[in-house]
């Protein structure tokens, strides 16, 4: 009997140490919970964030490619009349028709002034990445629409990013719940070691177990 | 009164249990305020979004405004130009078609493309518009607008965000106190006697933490609860 009190004491010390351990690992995990929720949380906010960006960008986008084409296929219109009426005239001119001639050539001459200006306003036209080398050459249009879509493809990678970290942190959220919960259970075997005699060392293991258990969950979780 | 008197069991049971009664509502007033942070975190958040929405709207009215214009500034300098080469041809029918167009076409197309097309400062030297000039300027126009600053209100989420993580830490402590004070509460002896001392220690280290973790974050924020 009196061999029993004292080995009775120590294993009620011993359950306390282990309802303190639970605690603590309760709480760090709570901690870690709260940590990846608010990274879930700027996460999502940044995929929403981006996602807004891409559809803005791509509103912009929209109106420069409508702007800058249109003013290409006027200007590259122009040009093209410029040179059928030119090549008209000449015909003209080698039938004998020589004012009907001189007429259409004024007007080349006219077209000729409208591409001319739309080359000198148009990107297309001007800007060295897409500007044709030869004189009366086409823009690299291929380049344009590349450049184009280098930015909205920018953002959707960020945004891509942002929601894969949000799956991520969530999904680590969701866990560190799932093992809060097999602590409790925890909490609840080792409140009953603590009440009774009879099978105590059992549930005192049970709870060692689900602990340990709960401690590799956790740490398979933290590193993944 | 005597050592054992203030010691006696009873009267450190009504002690302990008034103990817990502190730390049970200071702990509740450290969730509730653990919880308000966070909800300060989501709010300033949800503002930043609102205000991407409305400065993104915006953008794409100003981006569709300035290409509209760039598009009779355009219209106006082609058919300009076209004029000039009317007036310069030797066709008499040209030059008269000229004088018409400069009086009765240019002028509207002009009004159109004003500002974009009529202004210097909106000429680039490669002959282009400057439509990153003109954009600034229409933007400039609505200061409200142009005020909205998302990442503002996403940096100050982040520091509530910060601070709910401290907070959460502080109110763990204040938790574990409780625990503490709650074997106090049951065992006697030693065991009373060492756990009190835990108890009332994690609860001081606690509420400090809790205090400092609020101070130095409201510094932060100039004030700002």
């Amino acid at each position: 009997m009196n061999e029993t009190t004292p080995n009775t004491d120590r294993f009620r010390t011993l359950i306390l140490v282990l309802i303190f351990v639970n605690m603590l690992f309760a709480v760090a995990l709570f901690g870690l919970q709260v940590g990846a929720n608010v990274r879930a949380n700027n996460a999502n906010r940044d995929s929403q964030y981006y996602a807004l960006q891409v559809s803005n960008e791509l509103v912009r986008l929209g109106q420069q490619s409508a702007y800058e084409l249109e003013l290409f296929a006027t200007t590259a219109k122009d040009a093209q009349q410029s040179t059928v009426m030119e090549l008209t005239a000449l015909e003209l001119e080698k039938n004998g028709d020589k004012n009907s001639a001189a007429r259409l050539r004024s007007q080349s001459e006219v077209a000729q002034a409208r591409s001319e200006k739309g080359a000198s306003l148009s990107l297309l036209y001007s800007d060295p990445r897409y500007a044709s080398s030869e004189p009366d050459g086409l823009p690299n249009l291929e380049a344009y629409l590349v450049d184009q879509s280098k930015s909205p493809n920018d953002l959707i990678a960020k945004q891509n990013a942002a929601m894969d970290d949000y799956h991520k942190w969530n999904s680590k959220a969701d866990t560190y719940v799932a093992i809060l919960t097999v602590l409790v259970i925890a909490f609840f075997l080792l409140g009953l070691a603590q009440s009774t005699v009879r099978i105590r060392l059992f549930f005192a293991i049970s709870a060692i177990v689900i602990m340990l258990i709960g401690a590799a969950w956790t740490g398979y979780i933290v590193i993944a | 009164m005597t050592e054992k008197q203030r010691f006696d069991p009873a009267r450190m049971d009504l002690v302990i249990a008034l103990l817990i009664a502190l730390v049970s509502l200071t702990t509740a007033l450290a969730a509730w305020r653990t919880n308000v942070v966070g909800s300060s975190a989501s709010d300033a958040n949800r503002q930043g979004l609102i205000d991407s929405l409305k400065k993104g709207a915006g953008q794409n009215e100003d981006w569709r405004r300035v290409y509209e214009e760039a598009g009779y500034a355009s219209s106006f300098a082609i058919e300009s130009a076209a004029a000039d080469a009317m007036e310069a041809s030797k066709d008499e029918a040209l030059k008269a078609a000229s004088k018409n167009l400069r009086q009765y076409l240019l002028p509207s197309l002009q009004l159109l493309s004003e500002p974009l097309g009529t202004q210097e400062k909106y000429l680039k030297s490669d002959g282009t518009f400057d439509i990153e000039k003109r954009i600034a300027d229409i933007a400039a126009e609505s200061p409200d607008l142009l005020a909205l600053d998302p990442a503002a209100s996403f940096a100050l989420a982040d520091k509530y965000s910060s601070e709910q993580r401290w907070l959460t830490m502080g109110t763990v402590l204040l938790v574990i106190s409780l625990l503490w004070l709650g074997l106090a509460e049951i065992l006697s002896g030693r065991g009373r006697s060492v756990n009190l001392t835990l108890g009332i220690a994690v609860y001081v280290v606690g509420l400090l933490f809790f205090l400092i973790v609020e101070a130095v974050f409201i510094f932060g924020r100039g004030g700002v609860l």
